[in-house]
């Protein structure tokens, strides 16, 4: 049992991939996103209520869960517009904004713990949105949301 | 715990690389080689030592027989050696 301390810089990590392979932490060709200032896993059981006239509290039962991963990061170029050197991945050599423009569906993975043998990670598959590039002379960088509308279920897996 | 022990399902078996290679800051190593040099005590069967058996059971049997001196090797002959039989 132990906390998972991400203040090394290496840990938690946002992969892309147009195929699941190319979409695990550490994968040759994948697409490390890098300048993440934070990310969120969000999983929501939705969830049904009804009340009876037998009984003083409501009932609930869960229908689907739906899932979305969302960030905000530095605009990095490359990550961005797309970087032609990475012929293997189709969304690393499109970019973020013209996979998304494109309504591309993508592979990902967040990894926990790094890209060590072992490491945690959660995957699956979806679509990204919710760009929204932003700069002003205060702010001096280009900065962005985003997130990845989950199609499907996150399944939990370990860097082999 | 070692987090190369979740490289092995319950029944111990190994469900990494099927090289069995393992990664580590970056550095590829051979998992057992890398778990006998770190100290870290594996799962499954292909890493154990196999123990020696000292198979207790067995009893001395008695070979009277071979104490026998052995015969001269010759068959012994019944009959005359004719195959057909006399009516």
């Amino acid at each position: 049992m132990a906390v998972i301390n991400v203040t090394s810089g290496s840990q938690a990590i946002l992969v892309l991939g147009n195929t699941a392979p190319l979409a695990v932490p550490g994968a040759a060709g994948s697409l490390e996103v890098p300048l993440v200032q934070d990310l969120t896993i969000s999983t929501a059981p939705g969830t049904v209520r009804y009340s009876t006239l037998d009984s003083t509290a409501s009932s609930a039962f869960t229908t689907v869960v739906e899932n979305e991963v969302t960030f905000n990061m530095l605009v990095d170029d490359d990550t961005f517009f797309g970087d032609g050197a990475n012929t293997t991945n189709s969304i690393a050599s499109d970019g973020l904004w013209s996979t998304s423009n494109g309504k591309t569906e993508i592979f990902f993975s967040i990894a926990f713990e790094g890209t060590d043998s072992g490491d945690y990670y959660l995957t699956g598959q979806g679509f990204i949105g919710g760009l929204a590039p932003s700069a002003s002379i205060d702010q001096a960088v280009w900065l962005s949301p985003g997130s990845i509308t989950v199609n499907g279920d996150l399944t939990k897996s370990t860097v082999s | 715990m070692s987090k190369i022990l979740r490289l092995f399902d319950a029944d111990g078996n190994w469900k990494g690389n099927p090289d069995h290679s393992i990664t580590v800051n970056g550095v590829k190593h051979d998992v057992y080689e890398y778990a006998k040099a770190n100290g870290i005590e594996l799962p499954g069967k292909k890493h154990k030592k196999a123990e020696k058996q000292v198979n207790i059971d067995i009893q001395d049997k008695d070979y009277a027989d071979l104490e026998k001196p052995l015969d001269s090797g010759h068959t012994e002959e019944h009959g005359d050696g004719d195959s057909e039989g006399s009516e």
